[in-house]
């Protein structure tokens, strides 16, 4: 009985494992196709491109935003700055950002995989390297981590520091003495903390959660530590503030400070349980198994903390399933913990309330062990299928699609199992697509020939043409919706006509903006690119008499 | 009490812990109850409010299954 179900463990364990390749292969023919799209792909990618060539020429990204080019980065500087070799050697590419942003979500299912193979092997003296594989695997095969991963934005680059930085933490909590290993590993880890922060401002849930884990198991410890984490993450914070005169605060904190939309939050919440409960009811049991039977770990902690915090900033303007991102390494991480522990029967019961009503079950203790090698891989099949994302068209996805009877139903004939249902996932995932490198072409090709700048909403058009990066309307929007955005010289500029083009695309410029676009500009084209549509305007005739009668 | 706390060997039991949740919740929930009569607002709870009320009963409810656990760490 126990060679045959030591036998059909390891066939669903090598489904299992097929299953999360497949993701893998999914993710990796996506990053590919997508590394070498030489346009914005997710809006914003060009303005993270634009801050990494200011840097790599030495300019501040944090800028006032009145004056011409009107263009001020909303994000801190490590991830552009870890892209600055780069700029220096291949100039504004948008591969080599979207190429970190892939290597920090390997990087990141690495630490996940190490994190659980050393529980583990601190507990038991053995990790369980398939577990960990899986659970690694796992982290990639989210819908969340797969959307963000290939993009030239930060948010995974901060999930790898994050991640980091808790392994760190907690493999020298392992440390049984206090030595100098120890305090390097602390230095590490909090240092890993401070670059995620300097990453992305979403890691001060991270930092939230390791100092309520270090308070709680020593105050004295935690108030050490936090004074030194403070001060450097203020001491570079005051820099960053004097550096920029004062525009550091202004644009990437005061800016970002956006109210709540709850039904957004509410619907990537039923989201985020739909795509990852299989592997969230594991990492809920560690949970409540560590606070009622053992120490509470920083994994737990962390998990709670940026879950909470990160799925009710999800519903700010600006805001998405992204914020999900931390919680899904959490969540892999534990339910992989919860496995091993579980196909190793390392589920101690001390004394106490709750274990003596759990007594009555100690005689299915050997069953509910001897059960683990069934449900673990079916659990892990179970969230294959629930985060099934894929094209449905080409020789091999086409051909699979047909097969297993997926339709798509997003764009560019892709199939999303989150569907485009929830307020905040936005549309990416898809493929891009022979017609849509022509079709960007076709917008650059509107700067190209134009004499005059042109304002557009996307920087990868002026990149592509060789001019000017003009406006940050997400940007503008942001301190606009601050009251701390007058606008008077860049709509004076759209009223005098002096832009030959203006290229929109979700129309993310303050009102005001949107309304002098339409009092001077006539739409003269609308492109589709990426299953969005691009539309191109150009200055009204006769724009002068129309004005005057505005002024009246 | 205070020289112990800040000892490098004090740490929080579940106890502490219960009790420091069940404290922080029901007065968590008075004080947005009191902000809200303060604020005067004909809208009544929104729905942070309401969100943040839940979170601290959770938590509450949390902190009183945790003191029977006495001295155990956390």
């Amino acid at each position: 009985m126990q060679r045959a179900l030591t036998l059909f463990h390891k066939i669903l364990i090598g489904v299992a494992l097929i299953v999360m390749l497949f993701h893998l292969t999914v993710y990796v023919a996506y990053a590919a196709n997508l590394i070498p799209f030489p346009f914005d792909y997710d809006q914003g990618e060009g303005f993270e491109l634009y801050d990494t060539q200011l840097l790599s020429q030495f300019q501040s990204p944090y800028r006032d935003l009145e004056p011409y080019p009107y263009y001020a980065s909303n994000y801190p500087p490590v991830f552009h700055l870890i892209a600055v070799p780069f700029a220096w050697l291949f100039g504004p590419q948008y591969w080599y950002g979207r190429l970190l942003g892939v290597i920090g979500t390997l990087i990141t299912a690495y630490a996940i995989g190490y994190a659980v193979w050393k529980d583990g092997q601190h507990r038991k003296g053995r990790g369980r390297p398939i577990i960990a594989i899986l659970a690694g695997l796992a982290f990639l095969a989210s819908n969340i981590t797969y959307r963000q991963g290939p993009l030239l934005r930060q948010q995974m680059s901060m999930v790898m520091f994050e991640t980091l930085g808790v392994v760190i933490l907690t493999q020298a909590e392992h440390l049984a003495f206090v030595s100098a290993r120890k305090t390097r590993l602390f230095l590490l880890g909090f240092g890993m903390l401070i670059l995620a922060g300097y990453t992305k401002q979403l890691a001060a849930y991270s930092a939230i959660g390791v100092l309520i884990w270090l308070f709680l198991r020593n105050p004295r410890r935690a108030i050490a530590w936090g004074a030194i984490f403070a001060a450097v993450g203020v001491g570079i914070f005051a820099l960053l503030y004097i550096i920029t005169g004062g525009q550091w605060w202004k644009q990437a904190i005061a800016a970002n400070a956006n109210t709540i939309f709850w039904p957004q939050v509410e619907g990537l919440f039923r989201l985020w349980y739909g795509l990852h409960g299989f592997l969230i009811v594991p990492a809920a049991l560690l949970c409540l198994y560590e606070l009622y039977f053992e120490r509470l770990s920083l994994y737990v902690i962390w998990f709670a903390v940026t879950l909470t915090l990160g799925g009710v900033s999800s519903g700010t303007w600006g805001g998405g399933d992204s914020y999900f991102a931390t919680s899904v390494a959490g969540l892999t991480l534990l339910s992989g913990i919860f496995f091993s522990r579980w196909l190793a029967g390392d589920f101690k019961f001390p004394p106490n309330y709750l274990s003596r009503g759990l007594r009555l079950f100690k005689p299915f203790a050997p069953l509910v062990t001897a059960s683990a090698l069934l449900v673990v891989p079916l659990l892990y099949i179970g969230y294959g299928r629930a985060v099934l994302k894929m094209p449905t068209t080409g020789a091999v996805f086409g051909q699979l699609a047909d097969w297993w009877d997926i339709q798509p139903n997003a764009l560019n004939g892709f199939y999303d199992s989150a569907g485009r249902i929830a307020g905040g996932y936005s549309d990416i995932g898809h493929f891009v697509t022979e017609q849509d490198y022509v079709n960007a072409e076709r917008i650059a090709d509107y700067i190209r020939t134009s004499d005059k700048p042109v304002l557009s909403e996307e920087a990868g058009f002026s990149f592509r043409a060789g001019r000017d990066v003009i406006s940050n309307p997400t940007q503008l929007l942001n301190i606009w919706l601050r009251g701390q955005y007058d606008g008077t010289t860049l709509i004076n500029q759209i009223d005098r006509q002096e832009f030959g083009y203006i290229i929109l695309r979700a129309q993310f410029y303050p009102t005001p903006v949107l309304l002098a676009i339409s009092r001077a500009y006539d739409t003269v084209d609308v492109i589709p690119m990426n299953g969005f549509e691009y539309i191109i305007k150009a200055p009204k005739i006769g724009q002068w008499s129309d004005r005057k009668y505005y002024l009246q | 009490m205070i020289r112990r706390f800040f000892s490098l060997e004090f740490t929080f039991s579940k106890r502490l812990l219960g009790i420091i949740l069940v404290v922080g919740g029901v007065l968590g929930c008075f004080a947005l109850l009191g902000f809200d009569l303060i604020r005067h607002s004909d809208q009544g709870i929104g729905p942070a409010q309401r969100t943040a009320m839940i979170a601290l009963g959770i938590a509450a409810v949390i902190g009183l299954t945790l003191i029977p656990l006495g001295k155990a760490e956390v």
